[in-house]
């Protein structure tokens, strides 16, 4: 017991004191924790705010006066608090403006995140930049503020440098940990995005996605035949919020036959099929496919904006929808031919191949380009065939194009169908919302990996504490050599928070160069509309330059909280007592 | 498919468990130092303290005391990832251990063969019944009918103006009297709450419009027990029901969110459906989803798959016999990629970091003691012990952090009985007790990795060249 | 003069070093003989090889060239870990900067060579309870070295480095951390252990109040011995003045 206590700094001999010590230890752990805050302002912002929590450091000058009566040392504070947020709203608009002239996308992901966080008036108050591109602006703000500390103050940064490379062993070793989780927040950040790609392309502005009134889900929407035909003769005046429309927005024709509507009826199915292995025996999985069935493939076509790949001889199913020997002819998404490939032990499936599903052999007779499109995952057929065949005679979907091909006519059509349409109760809307509610898995999958990201990123940054307050210790002559020379204190801890900085920098720069390797590769996952809906898609992984951006960001962030304490430990030493 | 929403929420309670799991971690760092000293003291006092190796594993207790902040940050990060990778591990053994097979005693589930949703005739249930009695006598349910469930799905909202998660309701369709034979979980109940539910089913069995709805989603219909109220089906279209909730699931057990309904009130409506109409309900051949059948063993299991496979009974639709973990097995195919990624990527991260975090506190504690290694190697140190002595130090952080950390996971979870996955066909997910020894483990074993390198530089260190520079 | 054979006979001892691609000639064509019981200093400028030579004597390094013999050893030719095993049993180390381990106490610390030895508890504690005696620390048993003046934390370190009861004890700078009080009392100490248990010392020193309480003086210069003073003779020369 004697030793732990010993440990802690307790001295049997002189309890009071031994206590009023404990106390003073453990408001110390609390002002570390604040601190740990305070690490991520830029460097110059923490210079200037420092004083107000350690009013008794000296930071930018030499020495402190005495406080003479009981205002001085609040009003330290105070002017530290109003000149650092001065400062800090100085960096913030010099990097907004800047960020305002670099070609940046116009969406993006980061856009989600800050809504999410933050309540939608501050959002409103804030400048777009802010909003949509905020790792952009802080990681401007971190270089602008690097930058000018360097070029006003001479902060010995070749000291610092020189000390990375000659013990390249443990700085590699310290930056690794930061690759690995860099590397791995990029790698799932670009599968989350080849999701929201699947999402974005899969809309056509000018599509309207009709489904039986009440139906989660087109897997449950239940359209009877006859009536909806009546859809086609449709149209509107008002938008959905009633104002007049310049024009009324019908359905569209195809082009070149004005007496066909570009309104494809289909009937979705999800078919469970046994997973077979190349020699053709069952291997016990199941997998569930998605099947669509088509009343006319050309309008589809036009409809989906679904071409066939010209170079393989790929062609529409008939109109019977079966072959001369019955095998019912059907074009696949490139990501169902490569999922069903496998089974073969072949890359993907060609016109010509054959496969089982459901009772029935099927056969390609073309392949789609659906790339990035979840109609990438599914397999086309004749209407006819697949109600027969799996016992749904009622079209489950119905897809129309609008007059004006855009957006807007799309929300008036949908509005209209929805509340006017009198035959048949039905739930229409613009496809481009429709595929944007799927992407609510998104978000969960986001949130989800911020959180491995940040508990993974607590192993890199006790690495770099670990390393950076063992340099110290191992240099602590060296900065009693450079104080004497002249360097001033805030110098100091610069410089080693540059040192920590960089180690973060180059983990950061080759974990980004790894995560990237997954880009181009193919997954599968699960997109969901809410209880009772879901798709399974084949995506590909997308790495984009803003993913790269965050990655660096993380790895900035995660330098900074590991390395702001021990430069400010390296800050405070007496000049004497390190010398001696 | 509903499952992925409920998955997230099952998802967003195993990381709640995690985070906490890891403020107990800063927590229980004065335990951890307080666990080495008692084991310091421990081995002082051991009877075959006469062993000068005891002298020589006190040797490395001591040096972790040497810099208290290292070792701290050092525990840390082993405490935080190793509760992540036990809770991963958890969550991927959970999984499997639903999708493997059990051997005897297994419920098999009907389905229709190839579409989801699975919709079958009713008569069907009388079709399988018939073919089982084709079956030889050891292959029937041992209980005859109590063995076999049919269950069918209906969901509606209170008001059809306005449909919202939160006035909407999701009934499991059954008869209410194979409740306490063929449902699982509930041995979790206490005797007063069985005799309640079967005081419930009796009622049901006797008024076919009670229904007995879960505590959670009651409060979020805002009904109380007692209460009556008229449904319009979303699935059944134009079908209106009138229930009255005549009871509740105890409270806390994974039926919150359910809702149990007499399946003959459903045919029942159906059928006044067609009388008033003239026509039959288009669903009136689709409102059985699911058969369960307790079978004796998996020959029985086998027998009934090839029967129903082969007769012209079931032909539109076809039907399918699964085993229950062969069911959700299928559903979780599509994950693969997913569990996949979490088993291959995201676990072999974190144990790399672990890795490094440990070589790089050990090799700034070896670059700190070369002297003193050198001091032991005058005195007749061999380089394997001083091997030892490093990779010791190495291995008491990583075995009593992760032994803690994975500790702390069992135990959260297990003392609460589990984390619920909201849906009554899964049991409780707990953090099972073999993970104290994963935990431990990985701790080793990641200490091991990271302190190699740095142990056989140790090893390496030369007397005479330490020395030399002196004078 | 004893008929004793001596404690270390050295013959023809060569030592060189090589840094990057030079060669060093450290000690050159070195002969010498400590008999036994005899408390020997070594002597000379930075680089004369002083240091060098003081760990070929204790086993600490290989000559290039030439024979030593501690007690009745030959340990030119041994390998290291025979060499290992010889210097626990025969050696006794003092450091200038101590070297203890702080993490352990006066006591563990000068148990520790003793751990390598067949011993019992029992016998464990006998010996160092004797060796701290010696040294006059037996009140301190239970301190780390960081509760410890520079002088008691030598002196743990000459208990440590005769607690194996050693054939030869090899100082190295032992008071050149030390303040003058504290640095003579070390050499009253080590003196004590000669007369009182016959031990040989070798002890390497720059500073010349050091070397004259040693009874001999070898002084070396660029590898090679220069000059070979008696001190007893001094002492007795001064004596008769």
């Amino acid at each position: 017991m004697n030793a732990l206590l010993t440990m802690i700094g307790f001295d049997t001999d002189n309890i009071s004191e031994s206590l009023i010590n404990l106390v003073k230890r453990f408001g110390t752990l609390v002002a570390t924790c604040f601190l740990l805050g305070l690490s991520l302002l830029p460097l110059a912002v923490l210079l200037l705010a420092l004083p107000a929590v350690l009013p008794q450091e000296t930071i930018l000058t030499n020495s402190i006066r005495r406080s003479r009566d009981v205002f001085s040392e609040p009003l330290r504070r105070l002017g530290a608090v109003v000149a650092s947020i001065a400062m800090l709203i100085t960096l913030i608009a010099f990097s907004v403006e800047v960020a305002n002239r670099l070609p940046l996308p116009e969406f993006s992901y980061f856009e989600t995140i800050s809504r999410m966080l933050l309540p939608d008036r501050l959002i409103q108050e804030m400048p777009l930049a802010l909003v949509r591109h905020w790792p952009y602006v802080i990681l401007l703000v971190y270089a602008t503020d690097l930058l000018a500390l360097l070029f006003i103050g001479k902060v010995p940064l070749s000291y610092n440098i020189r000390n990375l490379t000659v013990r390249w062993r443990i700085t590699l070793l310290t930056a690794l940990a930061f690759t690995v989780v860099v590397a791995l927040l990029v790698a799932l950040l670009a599968f989350v995005n080849g999701m929201n790609n699947l999402n974005q392309n899969s809309g056509v502005p000018g599509n309207v996605f009709v489904l039986s009134d009440g139906a989660l889900d087109e897997l449950f929407s239940n359209l009877a035949y006859g009536n909806i035909d009546s859809i086609a003769n449709e149209f509107t005046q008002v938008d959905e919020n009633g104002n007049l429309l310049p024009s009324p927005v019908r359905v569209k024709t195809m082009p070149g036959m004005p007496d066909k509507f570009m309104m494809s009826k289909e009937i979705y199915c999800v078919i469970n099929m046994p997973v077979r292995n190349p020699d053709g025996f069952e291997t016990g999985k199941r997998r569930f496919v998605q099947l669509r069935g088509i009343e006319d493939p050309l309008i589809a076509s036009a409809v989906h904006e679904i071409l066939l790949n010209p170079n393989d001889g790929s062609k529409w199913f008939s109109d019977a929808g079966v072959d001369a020997e019955g095998n019912v002819q059907a074009v696949l998404g490139e990501g169902v031919a490569q999922t069903l490939g496998a089974d073969q032990g072949k890359p993907r499936l060609e016109v010509g191949d054959k496969f089982e599903l459901g009772n029935r052999t099927y056969v390609v007779t073309g392949i789609m380009l659906t790339e990035g499109k979840t109609f990438g995952s599914e397999i086309w057929a004749r209407h006819t065939i697949v109600g027969n065949q799996f016992g749904k005679d009622k079209f489950t979907t119905v897809v129309l194009r609008v007059s004006d091909d855009s957006l807007v006519g799309a929300k008036a059509l949908a509005n209209h169908l929805q509340k006017e349409f009198k035959t048949l109760k039905l739930k229409a809307t613009p496809e481009v919302i429709y595929y944007s509610n799927l992407s609510r898995t998104n978000k969960q999958f986001l949130v989800a990996i911020m959180v491995v990201a940040a508990i993974m990123a607590i192993g890199g940054i006790f690495g770099v504490m670990n390393t950076m307050f063992a340099a110290i210790a191992q240099r602590i002559k060296d900065i009693g050599v450079l104080r004497i020379l002249g360097f001033k204190r805030w110098q100091i801890l610069v410089s080693f928070l540059l040192e920590s900085l960089l180690i973060a920098l180059i983990g950061g720069v080759f974990g980004v160069a790894l995560g990237s390797l997954v880009d181009g590769y193919s997954a599968t996952s699960i997109l969901s509309s809410g209880p009772g809906g879901g798709k399974s898609v084949v995506l590909r992984i997308d790495v984009t330059p803003d993913i790269i951006v965050a990655g660096i960001l993380f790895t900035m962030i995660m330098g900074r909280i590991g390395g702001l304490i021990p430069a400010l430990s390296a800050m405070r030493l007496q000049i004497l007592d390190s010398l001696r | 498919m509903f499952l992925i929403d409920l998955s997230i929420l099952f998802g967003i309670s195993i990381s709640t468990l995690t985070i906490l799991c890891i403020v107990l971690g800063i927590v229980l760092m004065p335990p951890f130092y307080l666990i080495l000293l008692a084991l310091e003291k421990t081995l002082l006092v051991a009877q075959w303290a006469g062993f000068s190796v005891i002298r020589f594993i006190l040797l490395v207790f001591r040096s972790l005391q040497r810099n208290l902040l290292r070792t701290a940050l050092s525990y840390m990060a082993i405490y935080v990832l190793v509760s992540v990778v036990v809770m991963i591990w958890s969550v991927l053994s959970f999984l499997d251990g639903i999708t493997t097979e059990k051997q005897e005693d297994f419920k098999v589930l009907i389905t229709e063969k190839f579409q989801i949703p699975s919709q079958m005739p009713p008569s069907y249930e009388q079709r399988l019944l018939s073919i089982i009695d084709e079956l030889p006598p050891e292959y029937r349910m041992k209980n005859g009918e109590m063995d076999v469930m049919t269950w069918a799905f209906v969901g509606g909202t209170l008001d059809p103006t306005k449909q919202t998660f939160e006035n909407s309701i999701f009934f499991f369709c059954m008869q209410p009297k194979k409740f306490p034979t063929m449902m699982s979980g509930l041995e979790e109940f206490t005797p007063e709450e069985m005799a309640e539910l079967n005081r419930l089913i009796d009622l049901m069995e006797k008024d076919k419009k009670k229904v007995v709805i879960g505590t959670g989603r009651l409060e979020k219909l805002q009904k109380k027990v007692g209460d009556r109220f008229k449904m319009v089906s979303l699935n059944y279209k134009d079908l209106e029901f009138e229930f009255e909730i005549v009871g509740t699931f105890p409270k806390g057990s994974r039926y919150d969110e359910s809702a149990v309904m007499h399946r003959d009130y459903l045919y029942d409506t159906l059928r006044d459906y067609e009388k008033r109409t003239g026509m039959p309900h288009p669903m009136a051949n689709k409102c059985l989803n699911l058969i369960w059948v307790r079978l004796p063993s998996k020959e029985a299991y086998s027998a009934l798959a090839a029967k129903a496979n082969e007769s012209g009974s079931f032909s539109t639709p076809a039907v399918k016999v699964e085993t229950e973990s062969s069911g959700v097995g299928s559903f979780l195919d599509a994950y693969r990629d997913l569990i996949n990624g979490m088993r291959y990527m995201v676990v072999p991260a974190i144990l790399a970091t672990m890795a490094l975090v440990i070589a790089n506190a050990i090799s700034i504690t070896v670059r700190e003691r070369r002297t003193e290694m050198a001091v032991l190697k005058v005195l007749g140190f061999t380089p394997g012990m001083i091997m030892m002595l490093v990779l010791g130090e190495a291995l008491l952080i990583g075995v009593l952090a992760g032994g803690m950390a994975s500790s702390v996971m069992c135990v959260l979870t297990q003392a609460q009985g589990g984390v619920k996955f909201p849906i009554a066909f899964f049991p409780a997910f707990k953090v099972p007790y073999e993970a104290i020894s994963w935990g431990i483990a990985i701790g080793a074993a990641t200490a091991l990795a990271g302190s190699l390198l740095p142990a056989l530089s140790a090893r390496r260190v030369k007397v005479s060249e330490v020395f030399s520079r002196v004078a | 003069m004893t008929s004793k054979p001596p404690c270390v006979q050295v013959r023809n001892l060569y030592k060189s070093f090589t840094r990057g691609s030079e060669r060093i000639d450290v000690l050159q064509n070195l002969t010498l003989e400590v008999p036994e019981g005899e408390f020997l200093a070594l002597m000379g400028p930075s680089g004369s090889g002083k240091t060098t030579l003081l760990n070929l004597i204790a086993g600490l390094d290989q000559p290039t060239e030439g024979s030593i013999i501690v007690g009745d050893q030959e340990i030119s030719q041994m390998s290291e870990s025979e060499l290992a095993r010889w210097r626990t049993r025969h050696v006794g180390f003092v450091f200038q900067f101590y070297y203890l381990l702080p993490v352990l106490t006066a006591y563990e610390n000068v148990e520790l060579p003793l751990l390598l030895l067949p011993m019992t508890k029992e016998q464990r504690r006998k010996q160092v309870l004797t060796a701290l005696d010696l040294v006059g620390l037996s009140n301190r048993l239970s301190h780390r070295p960081g509760q410890l003046s520079g002088g008691q934390q030598q002196r743990v370190g000459i208990a440590r480095a005769i607690v194996t009861d050693p054939t030869l004890i090899v100082a190295d700078e032992p008071t050149g951390d030390l303040d003058s009080k504290s640095a003579d009392e070390i050499l009253k100490l080590l003196e004590t252990l000669r007369a009182q248990l016959n031990k040989t010392i070798i002890m390497v020193t720059h500073d010349p109040k050091a070397a004259e309480r040693a009874q001999r003086v070898l002084h070396l210069e660029k590898g090679r011995l220069v000059l070979d003073t008696d001190n007893r003779l001094a002492a007795v020369s001064s004596s008769w003045s």
